[in-house]
């Protein structure tokens, strides 16, 4: 029995677009009893503290200017500065708006941002109100005179008001000196570094997370292991199978095949880690065992009538949510996760063709030989089935 | 060349899916607006907010003024604000509290006791446990600190010492919090029945105690209740305890939960949603009970879990590995309700690692309730059934 309604997961960051999927009522139902549980007198309840944003971006015009977005809510504004003026608690956008000026100083002197030399504010946008989590704030952007990238900060709004605020900052991609935007920093008050990672580091990173996920993750490896298997044979129409005469088209088949992994992992993976589809992992990882013990009951008996790309490609819209479970969660902003995707699917793309790589010789090698038939081909699909639905079972019912 | 081609033209159509939902994920932002109607209330203030820092847009470059305040004042100040944030789940109020507290080099007593609660509060533990141990040195039978040491040590599940520290609550008219005190361990350490007529013992008295003091007596009684499916003690403890403030609208919301009267959730925490805990239990009844307004309740917490997970704090885990296990992230959710678990032990903290140990199958973990249970005596008849079951089962099923 299931209900329907916009997944949370996708709703985080991006407000306006929902996906409507279903979601089983055992959820609800666990929800239900977690809570049950729950107690009351000891612990701190679950809150959110006082939080800001500053968000920083090269404008288009001039590469000496960075337009500025700074957030605080509305809450925290009212220990600062008198926005409600008439003292009835109701703070409206006209005993807001009457604070621009102070709201202005406020910026221009507790938030120092240096470059080479100190960055000024030059112009301020209107004021503007915005709502994060079902609070309000107030959205200031202004345009920032800085040469050369920001490297430090000097934030002071809130400092001895409440100790726990915290800035949420980010720097997104300076073109003139060829740095990528940070990762979101949280800032407390005082001087904090904030200079700015290069892309390539980042990339970097990424990319050996990729290399990583694809080596140690038995699933993925099994699932290349029964698609690379058959590389080295056709079948003959009567489905007898015949050792390739040569290398080149097998090898030139086997890419095709990996290629149409990736791209459907890709596509998956770009779904789920930028929350706009999120799937129960528990779902997925037994997805992803069936896939594996399908295709290689493919190796022995040709259950799917279609290519092998084709195939590689269904199966591998399933393992990129698998592998999205490494990215989806990284407290990051759009540009960088679109980074971090792009590098993390070169990763797992370096991984295997060096898989490839390693294995493809020896199966030519050995194609003709009664080893490799009997005992990788047909033995190891037969062994990758039973650990395939072992996986299954114990991901489903265990 | 056909079947290049036919592979070309896939690819490119993939590949065009792949860059149409990047787009649609860079346009799906919310946007800022300016407010057309300059009287729309866009906030309500506490009525008991502090008058702003700065009176005027010239007052901001100067350096910050002293109050002046004697510690008198301070000690005031900070016990109100952290009032405020325990019974109406404000955590603004911890910060400002703590704000003065830094900003106050000499700590008496009351100042050092203030600041051990407000570490507590914000889950730093061991930071309290040093205070608390300080202020101990200096009095030895300080009553608030053997209380609060005690309840600390109780949530990291170290009962023995717990237990040891009611003791020192041994003057005549300390009795009521001794009990008390004994009670709360007592109730985890397989004496919840005994507990049970104990606590109805200080209940008695408890109209004629302070509002937090019957308060605290009241919420073990409904722990307990809970714990024990006591149904008639939960209608005797809710029939005394205020509905207003956030813990006992928890204990409320979550007996309710628990016998599916979702209707009555909603009723009692609408409008709450400012504070996480009450909108955690008011949408999981809109959730259970298929309302449409679910869909914005999810999306609230949504995002306000996504800024704890930026701001990288510790002092949620047990909600965030909740939200673990409802987003389906099992592994996750183990992960993060470990780390809880070797934070605190309650109840809850060990329901939510029971189940995302259930759900990934980690033995080691499973090993690890198990021992606990043992050594501690632990009593919840329902949840030790499901452990040795080996599922968490859900209740009946329908649909929406």
């Amino acid at each position: 029995m299931l209900i329907t309604f916009d997944w949370l997961a996708a709703q985080k960051q991006f407000a306006t677009l929902y996906k409507s999927i279903t979601y089983t009522r055992f959820m609800a139902q666990l929800v239900v009893i977690l809570l049950s549980f729950f107690t009351w007198h000891v612990s701190a309840q679950a809150h959110e503290s006082s939080t800001a944003y500053l968000s920083l971006d090269e404008t288009a015009s001039n590469a000496s200017e960075r337009s500025a977005t700074f957030e605080i809510a509305v809450r925290d504004l009212a220990l600062l500065l008198p926005v409600d003026a008439n003292q009835d608690s109701a703070v409206t956008w006209g005993e807001i708006s009457a604070q621009t000026q102070a709201i202005q100083q406020l910026i221009t002197l507790q938030i120092k941002l240096s470059a080479e030399t100190d960055c000024q504010p030059v112009t301020f946008e209107p004021l503007m109100l915005s709502q994060r989590a079902g609070f309000s704030y107030i959205y200031q952007r202004y345009t920032l005179g800085c040469a050369g990238p920001i490297d430090q900060i000097d934030y002071q709004v809130m400092q001895g008001v409440d100790s726990n605020h915290r800035l949420i900052f980010t720097n997104a991609r300076s073109k003139s000196t060829n740095a990528s935007t940070t990762p979101i920093r949280v800032l407390s008050t005082g001087i904090s570094s904030v200079a700015p990672q290069t892309w390539i580091s980042q990339v970097k990173n990424f990319a050996g997370s990729g290399v990583r996920h694809l080596l140690i993750g038995w699933d993925h490896l099994l699932f290349l292991f029964v698609l690379l298997i058959p590389a080295v044979y056709t079948r003959s129409s009567s489905g007898a199978l015949q050792p390739v005469t040569h290398a080149r088209p097998a090898l030139i088949e086997l890419l095709w095949v990996a290629t149409a992994f990736t791209l459907a992992h890709s596509i998956t993976l770009t779904l789920a880690a930028l929350q706009i589809i999120s799937i129960p992992s528990r779902l997925i990882e037994a997805l992803i065992a069936l896939s594996i013990a399908l295709a290689a009951l493919n190796n022995l008996m040709p259950v799917f009538r279609i290519r092998a790309v084709f195939l590689a490609f269904g199966f591998g819209l399933i393992h990129g949510f698998g592998f999205a479970n490494v990215l989806s969660d990284l407290p990051i902003g759009f540009g960088e996760r679109v980074l971090a995707l792009l590098s993390f699917n070169i990763g797992i793309e370096l991984a295997q063709i060096l898989v490839i790589v390693l294995l493809f010789p020896l199966a030519l090698l050995l194609r003709r030989t009664s080893f490799y038939r009997y005992g990788v081909f047909i033995g190891g699909s037969v062994i990758s089935i039973l650990i395939a639905l072992w996986w299954v079972y114990e991901r489903v019912w265990m | 060349m056909n079947k290049l081609s036919t592979r070309w033209h896939f690819i490119k159509l993939i590949t065009s899916v792949f860059l149409v939902s990047l787009a649609m994920s860079a346009a799906a932002d919310a946007a800022p607006y300016i407010p057309q109607n300059p009287s729309a209330v866009i906030e309500t203030l506490p009525s008991d907010m502090p008058a702003a820092r700065y009176a005027s847009a010239a007052d901001i470059g100067l350096s910050n003024p002293s109050k002046g305040e004697s510690v008198g004042n301070r000690t005031e100040q900070i016990s109100t604000l952290l009032n405020r944030a325990y019974l109406e789940g404000d955590p603004r109020a911890l910060g400002q509290a703590r704000a003065i507290l830094d900003q106050t080099e000499e700590k008496d007593t009351d100042l050092l006791m203030l600041e051990a609660r407000a570490l507590q509060s914000d889950h730093q533990f061991e930071a309290a446990k040093t205070v608390l141990e300080q202020i101990l040195k200096l009095e030895p039978s300080n009553p608030d600190a053997l209380l609060t040491l005690s309840s600390l040590l109780l949530v990291e599940g170290d009962f023995e010492q717990a237990l040891e520290l009611c003791k020192g609550l041994n003057q005549i008219d300390l009795m009521l919090y001794r009990l008390g005190c004994q009670a709360g361990v007592n109730s985890m350490t397989g004496s919840l029945e005994s507990t049970k007529e104990s606590l109805a013992a200080l209940a008695q008295a408890a109209p004629t105690l302070d509002a937090g003091t019957a308060r605290w007596i009241y919420l073990m009684q409904a722990d307990a209740a809970i714990r024990s499916q006591d149904a008639e003690l939960a209608k005797q403890v809710f029939t005394v305890m205020d509905a207003q403030t956030v813990p006992a609208l928890m204990a409320r919301a979550d007996w309710l939960l628990k016998h599916g009267e979702y209707a009555r959730v909603i009723k009692l925490l609408k409008g709450r949603e400012n504070q996480d805990a009450l909108l955690l239990r008011l949408a999981t009844a809109q959730l259970a009970s298929c309302s449409p307004e679910a869909k914005t309740s999810l999306q609230l917490l949504g995002e306000r879990i996504a800024v704890w997970e930026q701001r990288g704090e510790n002092a949620h885990m047990r909600e965030q590995a909740t939200y673990e296990l409802l987003r389906g992230h099992d592994a996750k959710a183990l992960e993060v309700a470990r780390d809880n678990w070797d934070q605190q032990r309650e109840t809850a903290d060990l329901l939510v690692y029971a189940t995302a140990v259930l759900r990934t199958n980690s033995e080691q973990d499973l090993k690890t309730i198990n021992q606990f249970i043992d050594q501690t005596g632990f009593e919840y008849p329902a949840l030790t059934a499901q452990l040795k079951a080996g599922s968490i089962p859900s209740v009946e099923r329908s649909s929406c």
